[in-house]
């Protein structure tokens, strides 16, 4: 994120939200890999699963990350200014 | 009682509603209809208070309606005496305001534009004399100071007029913002939001140790409105209004909010020696300074402007003395002070509108050409002046006495009390006589007779003010009376009465009288005085310090501002990163950090196989120099993180990872399409220079690493969850929470959700130009792969069949709207990488319709919730279906709900591709690179 390149900048925030997700997902726990379905027969998700509310934020977070994702790529291909944007405005980094 | 067929909270909305409709009213009628029209709420309000007055006195009648309760937050409504007395006020002047602005404004657009912050503000004015809870006063309240801004920039051409309203709101907004604090505060000493609740629990509230900043807070907020000194300046530059604005806002009835407001607070913070030192000393300090500088004026405007801080200046102090005498003479000042100010203001605005001039050495010998706005002023100015038999005498009378009585401190007062009461007398000849019966030279011409509107309005207050003065018992005994009976417990029987024989006050008052006289005789003298001394202290007047230390302090934000960025993004985020870390830190010191172990599981092969991939690859995509191995790196990494969802038992967040990350890599091989294929070293990542910036990156992720391990603890809550999970199935119907929590628990989080990727859509292709995609015939083919055409042909329709399975069975096993839209929308973009003829036809499908369709469709679904009375959005559940392959489906409005979601992710990403695919052949075209 703080290299001066707007393609690296892209890359480096396809991979923070990646982060950001991943870290939504382990804060609620991890299960023991048992998915948070109701078996037939049961009422009750199994035991070891993981928590849902987690996974359905999650779930939205990354469809959404990728719109915004979409949205960047189309600043990027619309002002083709991905090698140096940075200095332009006097940026000492 | 009328309260009870007819609730006030009705008038009120109608009386926004009239502000709403303003503007096309104006354009409807004007003349003799247009004053019916706009005198008829006023006048309808004004009659519906005033048959609602109680027959004994002091009885006040209460409602509640719901509203948010858990937070005490209902509109508790009542009509106390002083809450009708304002209301009288609002109404009754508002009628002679609406007469009056009917005429003043001739232009239909100012005249609509007029009328709509008009009756807004009266609506709020409305709502703050019948609001108990003190947090729905607040609102009102505010309400009030935005309406006061807008019309005080009523002629928002002029800086002046701009300059000033931005004043007036800042003032009064800052007060407001105290007094929301104060109001709080009150809340938590008092345990309730109502007025007569914490009436009752005065003593605790005033040995609370939250008092005196709950005084202090809400004092605040009413000296600003009511505009003490040192605040009083937003007042006098407000005066850039029309007239009409100045007579109803800023002398009658809004500037009266603050003495209002703490007239109804007195038997819950009143009593106490705070209470009582803090009002004396604002009330007699800006009704003297008020006094002192409206000697000197010679703008019409801003002669009464002074005065009406000298008698709000009046009215604090006789808050302050919190005797029976008081709070009668508060009631009846509070009356007197509306009717002869408004008629003054409304004088004076004619006066301006026939000559041209507000300046008072101008005017002269009109009351031959005027007579009936002559007539209005001399009656105002009488009432003002305190003459016999007008109500004024009685206000003047009683506060006379009042100070006569007072232990101590009452010689100041009255000292101070000589010198407003003879600035009113100057002030009332100079505005009420002198241009109607007074002589000079290079007087202003008449240039246009102002028409009836423009003299009924005030002439009927001036007469009113006489009439309550001949029959004060009558007509005002009884407000005056629950007024009073309001402040106090015990209820004195209160009588009003015009002559009290020849006593110490009336001594003072003729004295007064005579020095006032004095004072106008010799006026040309005292204004050169005035003027030299304001010379000497030029330049710090209240308002002139505001104005310069309101634009030190935007300096000073523009210099923050520009320190802290230098125009580089990278500057910015280090300074978040390093406040974030310093959070992080913090937040561990304070948890400890000793249950950390706690939260650690046994590690396993296959997920530490999974973190290791993603990993390596997150590390390769910002390394690596060739863009298009940083793209794989990336899908590499999402991958992994696929694989660590789909270990740790998340199906359904492995599945849509997995499609996103092939959409992502199509779509930044798209975007970098014609850029060069090397970039140049990461410098952040690899230059010696740049240590400091990994050493942040890599303790930030040792910190969150922490962070996680430290929300792991088992013994800090309960979450969520489990209880969802125990829900899902006899309540959601479905097997697979998480898909159920997606489209029943918080389904509208989802609508917001798939509403921001349809804007997303939006915004890309308006950005980059769509829907040329299908115009360009054949003509280019990007993929040449044979393999690739040969592959789509079959694999693009099984895809669309299995999105549709996706979707179908996603409430009881992994699956669901987004991840079908996604598996949708990644087939029909094969079928177009691929171009094979005679595509299957629902991969044409228009983006766009799909959107709005599924947008509708989602929205939709919540409807019957809401008409079957368990709110929007709660499912409805209907019969259950078979359906092939899938196995059974519960039908219901979670279904549609879903499938709307569907819809909207497909369409989405369908619209996201054609942009960018347009956008890169159009530029391929222009390169040559494509054929």
């Amino acid at each position: 994120m703080q290299s001066g390149d707007l393609f690296r900048l892209l890359i480096g925030l396809v991979l923070l939200g990646q982060a950001a997700n991943l870290l939504v997902f382990t804060a609620a726990g991890l299960g023991d890999g048992t998915p948070p379905v109701v078996q037939i027969g049961e009422r009750l998700p199994g035991d070891g699963s993981g928590d849902p509310l987690a996974q359905a934020l999650v779930l939205t977070a990354i469809v959404i990350g990728f719109g915004v994702l979409a949205f960047c790529l189309a600043l990027l291909s619309l002002g083709r200014v991905g090698e140096d944007m940075s200095n332009r405005k006097g940026g000492r980094e | 009682m009328i309260h009870d067929s007819i609730h006030p909270a009705c008038l009120i909305g109608a009386a926004f509603l009239m502000g709403i409709l303003a503007p096309l009213i104006s354009r409807a009628v004007s003349g003799w209809v247009g004053a019916v029209v706009w005198g008829a709420f006023p006048a309808i309000a004004f009659g519906y208070f005033l048959a609602g007055i109680p027959a004994e006195p002091g009885s006040v009648w209460r409602d509640t309606l719901p509203w948010l309760s858990s937070f005490g937050m209902d509109w508790d409504v009542w009509l106390s005496p002083l809450g009708r007395i304002l209301a009288l006020m609002v109404t009754g002047l508002g009628l002679a305001i609406a007469l009056y602005g009917g005429g003043y404004f001739k232009d239909r657009g100012e005249r609509g534009r007029f009328f709509a912050f008009f009756f807004v503000f009266m609506g709020a004015m409305l709502g703050l004399a019948v609001t108990e809870n003190l947090l729905v006063l607040f609102v009102f309240w505010e309400l009030t100071s935005v309406a006061s801004f807008l019309l005080i920039a009523h002629h928002h051409g002029l800086d002046e007029s701009r300059l000033s309203a931005r004043d007036a709101l800042m003032v009064t907004g800052t007060g407001g913002l105290a007094l929301l604090a104060g109001i709080l505060l009150l809340g938590e000493a008092g345990g309730s939001f109502q007025i007569g609740e914490l009436a009752e629990m005065s003593a605790s509230i005033g040995a609370h140790p939250l008092y005196p900043a709950i005084f202090c807070c809400i004092f605040a907020g009413a000296m600003t409105k009511s505009a003490q000194v040192p605040s009083h300046f937003w007042l006098p530059g407000a005066m850039t209004a029309p007239a009409p604005v100045s007579a109803y806002l800023h002398s009658a009835t809004m500037v009266k909010a603050g003495v209002f407001l703490l007239a109804i607070l007195h038997p819950v913070l009143g009593g106490t020696a705070e209470w009582r030192f803090t009002l004396l000393v604002f009330g007699a300090a800006t009704m003297t300074w008020g006094a002192l500088v409206a000697m000197a004026q010679t703008d019409l405007k801003r002669l009464l402007a002074f005065t009406t801080l000298s008698t709000l200046g009046t009215l604090t102090m006789l808050l302050g003395l919190e005797q029976t005498l008081a709070a009668k003479a508060v009631a009846v000042l509070l009356l007197v002070h509306a009717l002869y100010k408004g008629a003054l203001f409304l004088v004076a605005g004619a006066l301006e509108k026939a000559t041209g001039t507000r300046d008072v050495r101008r005017l002269g010998g009109l009351m031959r050409t005027m007579p009936g706005l002559g007539a209005a002023a001399v009656l105002a100015a009488a009432s003002m002046s305190g003459l016999p038999p007008f109500i004024g005498f009685i206000a003047k009378e009683l506060v006379f006495a009042l100070k006569w009585e007072t232990p101590v401190v009452g010689w100041l007062l009255l000292a101070c009390g000589v010198v407003a009461g003879a600035a009113n007398i100057v002030v009332a000849l100079k505005v009420g006589v002198t241009p109607f019966l007074g002589g000079g030279e290079d007087l202003a011409r008449v240039e246009k007779l102002p028409g009836w509107r423009l003299w009924l309005g005030p002439s009927v207050l001036g007469a009113m003010s006489l009439l309550l003065g001949l029959f004060p018992d009558r007509l005002l005994g009884g407000l005056v009376s629950g007024a009073v009976s309001q402040f106090r417990a015990e209820e004195p029987t209160i009588k009003l009465a015009l002559w009290h024989g020849i006593n110490p006050p009336l001594l003072i008052s003729v004295f007064t009288f005579m020095a006032g006289l004095g004072v106008y005789l010799a006026r040309r003298r005292i204004r050169s005085t005035g003027r030299h001394l304001s010379e000497r202290v030029g330049g710090w007047t209240a308002q002139q310090v505001f104005r310069a230390a309101f634009q030190r302090f935007l300096n000073f934000a523009g210099l923050l501002t520009t320190s802290a960025r230098n125009g580089g993004l990278g500057g910015i985020v280090t300074i978040m990163l390093t406040v974030a870390a310093a959070g992080m830190v913090w937040a561990l010191w304070r948890s400890g950090i000793e249950g950390l172990s706690k939260g650690v599981s046994p590690i396993r092969l296959d997920a530490l196989v999974a973190v290791g991939v993603t990993a390596v690859a997150a590390w390769g995509a910002t390394v690596a120099r060739d863009r298009m191995m940083a793209i794989l790196s990336l899908g590499c990494a999402g991958f992994g993180l696929a694989a660590i969802f789909a270990v740790f038992g998340a199906p359904d967040l492995a599945i849509t990872q997995i499609v996103v990350e092939t959409l992502t890599l199509a779509f930044f091989a798209l975007a970098i399409y014609g850029l060069p294929a090397m970039m140049g070293r990461n410098a952040a990542a690899c230059l010696p220079g740049m240590v400091g910036k990994n050493i942040l990156a890599v303790g930030i992720g040792v910190l969150f690493c922490l962070l996680t391990l430290q929300a792991q603890r088992p013994d800090l809550v309960e979450p969520v969850g489990r209880e969802i999970g125990r829900l899902s199935l006899p309540e959601g119907h479905g097997r697979n929470v998480v898909n159920v929590i997606l489209v029943d628990f918080r389904a509208l989080d989802t609508l917001g959700e798939v509403a921001v990727l349809a804007i997303a859509a939006l915004g890309v292709s308006a950005l980059l130009g769509s829907g040329r995609l299908r115009k360009e015939g054949p003509g280019q083919r990007p993929v040449r792969s044979a393999v690739l055409i040969a592959s789509a042909r079959y694999t693009a329709p099984a895809m669309v069949v299995f999105s549709f399975f996706l979707l179908l069975r996603g409430h009881n096993e992994p699956g669901g709207g987004f991840i079908g839209g996604l598996v949708f929308a990644s087939a029909a973009m094969l079928g177009h990488l691929a171009r094979f003829d005679g595509r299957p036809s629902l991969l044409r499908l228009k983006p766009a319709a799909a959107i709005l369709c599924g947008l509708a469709l989602s929205a939709v679904s919540g409807l019957p919730g809401l008409t079957m009375g368990s709110g929007y959005l709660k499912a409805v559940w209907g019969p259950e279906l078979f359906v092939p392959l899938v196995g059974a489906v519960k039908i219901g409005t979670p279904l549609l709900f879903d499938i709307g979601v569907y819809l909207v992710v497909a369409g989405t990403v369908l619209m996201l591709f054609e942009a960018m695919v347009c956008a890169g052949s159009h530029r391929g075209r222009k390169e040559g690179l494509w054929t």
